[in-house]
């Protein structure tokens, strides 16, 4: 065969095996597959499988049928470790997620393969051409290879299997674990080739192993649904807390109109008097009094459920009333302003919760004892969502110290809060924190791109 | 000299801001002027790109038809980081925390009696002034910040010093009572900024003339509110061979 066909069916199936492992790896992971991602792997990918076809070539002596296992071995690791950082690189997600979405998409691909190759030896007849033979045993598969890699990211995406996948990575143990499972996948092959080197690949083999996947896979499922089921009950038990907060502030805002209605029907009694003696002073004092009365009364609480219900984030929605619930309870003074719908940033939504949960604490912490106040602003322009949450103080707070780690006021074992929170700062792209003394306040600045 | 502007779409309020503003300038002989009135933001970013910046301006807080007040705000700001925007608005309820710390605005006028605005009027004035008399004048170094559409001058005496952290270009910038983060590289601060600052290890990069002691057995470059940075042992060699 000239070597030009040679060299393009290589191409090929290699930007194939390519695609079938970045398709089902990116569909674990619940991403969108992107062109851009998948050509970068695959450069690098063929430069590494080329590189090492020559390697071999020089290694490799004329009475070796098999390249040596150390190149089987480099091959597997150096592919895995590529096409995690590529992921990683373009789709910003954890190094674990990506290591255990790679391992099994890697996994599935193998026996995918396998159970492909070997399906194409046993049922193909024997053909004297050569292209025909070529065509059967390896285009033939590696086509069906990305059909069933499509038909199982298909399948996977229909199933939203990424909620499920990404469940095994909540909590140390569980990530341990996850880890150490993919682990075990990606080595079991070549194990299997170490400990028993004599027991053939065959087709059957491939359908046992095909079996195992589709059992293991249904497990997680249902394991993950499970979680899901669990996770989703909290969520609701969450939201019924923020209704009961929401209910609490309508309840007193009913008390003080009450209370308003009652005081407005003496006023205006008194006022009838004047207007009835044609006391023209008493009523523009009156005048005076009154308007900015019902502002003074009721206005606060008004405009914090005004605030409150232009977060279109539910989540966010919780958590802020939840926090302002408790800083009522503190008696500190808030002055909640949200002019703007906030509806979502470039931030995952967890990391926005946890942020806000941290700045909202640590204000709470921190506003003076005796008359605490507290200002929170949610402002989401046309490029970013802008949060400003200030706390006036009775020991002004160091700058300097604060920005060291594990900084407290609260003694040891405290402090963690502000370098979780730098640290999801720092992973965001492109988002800016500020910290800054204004006016007596101390203000917590951050800006998420939207 | 600082330009004045007053920009409301109702001819009675500005007129009498207009006097209000100018008799306070005339009384108090503050270095302001000169006072022009428009009643459009399109007119007024027209007229201050034309004048010197920083200006001061007196804002309405909604033009029907036009942007908001906020909108017209953030313009200004993009081109006048270091102007002085005063709201006016109807009533006292607007959220005014927002404008102040999204835009940084120094006060709001609610329109009222003649006599209250005044009042407003003249403190708002007399803070400005304060302010311009603490600042450095403009031929100060400054080092400009872009973060989307603001950006910011900070003075380089304000800098203490900047921080690399993680491994993922963030940087932490450390000045007196104020620290940002926001992404960069600290070479690219080190070519910007020039040899007033000195890298004195990989990832500080600290203003000199904040600095008050450099303690080399230690390690460590001492500033002058007390924080400290490392000393990297390059650093130390070059500033050993600086100082004999």
């Amino acid at each position: 065969m000239p070597l030009g066909f040679r060299m393009t069916m290589v191409a090929v199936l290699v930007a194939v095996e390519a695609y079938a492992m970045f398709r089902i790896t990116v569909a674990l992971l619940g991403e969108r597959p992107r062109w851009r991602c998948y050509l970068l792997f695959y450069i690098v990918y063929s430069v590494l499988e080329w590189g090492l076809a020559l390697l071999s070539d020089m290694v490799m002596t004329a009475d070796m049928i098999d390249p040596p296992s150390w190149m089987l071995w480099s091959e597997y690791i150096l592919t895995v470790l590529l096409l995690c950082v590529t992921l990683r690189r373009m789709y910003r997600i954890s190094i674990d997620k990506v290591f255990g979405a790679v391992a099994l998409g890697y996994f599935i691909k193998d026996i995918i393969y396998d159970f492909l190759t070997d399906a194409a030896m046993f049922y193909s007849p024997v053909f004297d051409g050569k292209y025909l033979y070529v065509a059967t045993t390896l285009v033939l598969p590696y086509c069906l290879v990305v059909v069933f890699a499509m038909a199982a990211a298909f399948v996977l995406n229909k199933t939203d299997f990424s909620n499920y996948f990404l469940c095994l990575f909540r909590g140390r143990v569980r990530t341990g674990v996850t880890l150490l499972a993919s682990l075990a996948l990606l080595t079991v092959n070549a194990l299997r080739s170490i400990l028993f080197p004599d027991v053939a690949v065959s087709f059957a083999y491939g359908l046992v192993c095909f079996s195992v996947v589709v059992i293991a896979l249904f497990c997680i499922q249902f394991g993950a649904m499970y979680v899901a089921s669990r996770d989703k009950v909290k969520a609701q038990e969450e939201t019924i807390a923020q209704q009961q907060a929401h209910m609490e502030l309508l309840e007193e805002l009913q008390g003080e109109i009450r209370a308003f209605r009652h005081d407005f029907t003496n006023l205006l009694s008194g006022m009838a008097l004047s207007a009835q003696e044609g006391d023209v002073e008493a009523i523009q004092e009156f005048m005076r009094r009154t308007s900015g009365y019902f502002d003074e009364k009721l206005g606060s609480e008004i405009r914090q459920m005004e605030g409150l219900s232009n977060i279109k984030l539910y989540p966010v929605r919780s958590l802020i009333s939840t926090k302002l619930n408790r800083m009522r309870q503190r008696h500190i003074q808030v002055t909640l302003e949200i002019m703007k719908p906030v509806t979502g940033t470039r931030m995952p939504l967890e990391d926005l919760l946890r942020c806000q949960g941290i700045l909202l604490d640590n204000a709470i912490e921190a506003a003076s004892g005796k008359e605490g106040k507290i200002r929170v602003i949610l402002l989401q322009d046309a490029g970013e969502l802008y949060i400003a949450i200030a706390n006036n103080y009775d020991v002004q707070p160091n700058l300097g110290a604060l920005a060291k780690s594990g900084y407290t006021t609260k003694g040891k074992g405290h402090g963690t809060g502000l370098s979780s929170y730098r640290r999801m700062v720092s992973r965001c792209p492109d988002c800016m924190a500020r910290t800054y003394l204004k006016d007596d306040f101390f203000v917590q600045e951050l800006r998420i791109p939207v | 000299m600082i330009p004045v502007y007053i920009c409301d779409d109702e001819p009675a309020v500005s007129v009498q801001l207009e006097k209000l503003i100018g008799d306070q300038i005339m009384m108090m002989e503050r270095d302001m002027g000169p006072l022009r009135v428009v009643s459009s933001p399109p007119a007024l970013m027209e007229l201050q790109r034309q004048a010197a910046v920083p200006a001061i301006y007196f804002l309405d807080i909604d033009f029907p038809g036009y942007m908001s007040g906020l909108e017209l705000a953030v313009k200004l700001r993009a081109y006048d980081p270091r102007g002085f925007i005063v709201f006016i608005t109807a009533h006292g309820d607007m959220m005014f925390e927002t404008f102040r710390y999204r835009l940084e605005a120094l006060d709001y006028i609610v329109k009222g009696t003649p006599a209250m605005m005044a009042e407003r009027v003249s403190a708002c004035l007399e803070s400005i002034s304060e302010r311009m008399m603490n600042e450095p004048d403009g031929r100060a170094a400054y080092c400009t910040l872009k973060v989307y559409d603001t950006v910011r001058h900070i003075p380089l005496q304000k800098i203490l010093y900047l921080e690399a952290v993680g491994r993922r270009h963030m940087l932490v910038l450390h000045m007196d009572d104020e620290v940002l983060e926001f992404n960069s590289s600290l070479s690219h601060f080190e070519e910007k900024l020039g040899g007033d600052f000195w890298r004195c290890h990989r990832s500080f990069l600290v203003n000199r003339s904040r600095i008050s002691n450099v303690w080399l057995k230690e390690n460590v470059v001492e500033l002058d509110n007390g924080e400290t940075c490392l000393l990297s042992r390059k650093a130390k060699s070059e500033y050993a061979a600086a100082v004999p």
